[in-house]
């Protein structure tokens, strides 16, 4: 038999996850300071890649100049200046990465505890349905009055 | 007044119930005007301006999400660089490769504002839409449209090297796209004042919009306005560039106006949607279509004139 009250369950469970819980369950399967690691980690690889290709384009658009001075380049203090830019690159998309998936759990947490407990009710409405088909009686506590 | 208000909650209950259809009909004609657009602009592929492929990248369309649009439309770009030779078409993959990296992979949604910017220029409305993005979008617009003014003056920049190449001579092979087009980038002051205008214009209508004071929404809009108008004027002053004063003032009424427009309509955006939901239990297979209840029509709307003067 069709139950509405586990249809209109079941559909809300089932838009929460078309929608937003695409991307927010898998965020339940992480503590808040394993997930916005795992992701700031993912940001500074992200991050790096947009700095070599910067990188990569300057060489090329310099790449005249490089050859023409290829033993005249002071390698050292160049070297120097790259790395201190690529550091504060970093250090900005490390710091934006943090605040930003940190938030983005925050809220994303909220709209899980709800899609939990309706889970949980809805196994509680087949529980019930199950043993009313075994046994024909199901003991609702409400009413148990001493 | 509460016509209009009838008339737009009408609309929102009618796209409400239809969303399934209407969205990717919207989508589908959205993605067909950018493709056509970005054929018109760059239009070095012609293979991509058949008609049959158009059709086919637009049905697709309709059906992805929306940063997968945004996706194809970077590929439409590239594709066409590359035919035009190869140097620029590295230059923008590289481009769109930093855009990806650096910003679109942490708000993929916005990615299509990088598109909408060069749509703009071609629409002739490009002074219009820091104040939009300002209230629709909000700060997170800023680097995606920085990004789309990038992509127009790179498009501009590949239509000089088109020139250039159907120009030169075998001998004069030593013409460098990438080279001619990052010079242009960093001649081009115009630009950069643009993007400092942008930014500037999106955070202000932004911060005053976000406000609690009664039609802080009017104020957002003129005052974003007025930023819009002053900026093009003081950046061309002390960077000295020209800019068309009639084209910014007009571009700029146009923007408030298209606010106003967009703001009347905002709540129509925001509807509950039909959801067509496909789920299954022990014993039934479930196909659920669930539609939103309906708030407000004529016949249930009473209004009522309090008029003090009576009393």
């Amino acid at each position: 038999m069709v139950r509405e009250e586990n249809v209109k369950l079941m559909s809300k469970i089932a838009i929460y996850e078309k929608r937003n819980g695409k991307e927010e369950i898998p965020m339940s399967g992480y503590f808040k300071s394993d997930y916005v690691r795992l992701n700031v980690l993912k940001t500074c690889v992200s991050a790096t890649i947009a700095f070599v290709i910067v990188a990569a384009v300057i060489v090329i658009y310099k790449m005249d100049y490089i050859l023409a001075n290829v033993f005249k380049i002071d390698y050292k203090s160049f070297g120097f200046a790259v790395l201190l830019l690529y550091v504060i690159w970093m250090l900005i998309y490390w710091l934006a990465a943090r605040i930003l998936y940190s938030i983005r759990y925050e809220k994303a947490r909220t709209n899980i505890i709800e899609y939990n407990h309706n889970l949980k009710k809805l196994q509680e409405e087949s529980q019930k349905e199950f043993v009313k088909a075994m046994r024909g009686v199901v003991i609702n506590d409400d009413f148990i009055d001493f | 007044m509460t016509t209009l208000l009838t008339f737009r909650d009408n609309i929102k209950s009618f796209l409400g119930r239809f969303d399934y259809i209407i969205t990717p009909i919207a989508k589908g004609i959205f993605a067909l005007v950018m493709f056509l657009i970005l054929n018109n602009q760059f239009g070095y592929f012609a293979a991509l301006n058949n008609k049959i492929l158009l059709a086919g990248m637009a049905l697709i369309c309709a059906f992805v999400p929306i940063e997968i649009l945004a996706g194809l439309g970077f590929v439409v770009v590239v594709l066409h660089s590359v035919k035009l030779s190869i140097d620029v078409g590295i230059l923008a993959l590289a481009l769109v490769l930093f855009f990806y990296c650096a910003y679109m992979r942490f708000s993929p949604k916005t990615g299509i504002v990088a598109l909408i910017i060069p749509m703009c220029y071609s629409l002739h409305i490009i002074y219009a839409i820091p104040i939009v993005l300002g209230f629709m979008v909000g700060p997170a617009a800023i680097i995606p449209a920085i990004f789309g003014v990038v992509l127009f003056y790179y498009q501009e920049g590949l239509r000089d090297v088109s020139n250039i190449l159907v120009t030169a001579t075998e001998e004069e092979e030593s013409v460098q796209g990438y080279q001619y087009i990052i010079d242009l980038f960093i001649a081009n002051k115009f630009m950069l004042l643009t993007f400092v205008v942008f930014a500037c214009v999106i955070l202000i209508t932004y911060v005053i919009y976000r406000m609690s004071f009664s039609n802080s929404w009017i104020v957002a809009f003129i005052v974003g306005g007025i930023m819009n108008i002053v900026l093009f004027l003081f950046g061309s002053i002390t960077l000295m560039v020209e800019v068309e004063l009639s084209s910014v003032l007009i571009g700029t009424i146009v923007g408030i106006l298209i606010a106003v427009v967009l703001q009347f309509c905002k709540g129509i955006v925001d509807y509950q949607r039909t959801e067509l939901l496909q789920y299954e239990d022990d014993e039934y297979y479930y196909y659920v279509k669930a539609i939103p209840k309906l708030s407000v029509s004529e016949m249930n709307k009473n209004v009522k004139h309090i008029n003090s003067k009576t009393h």
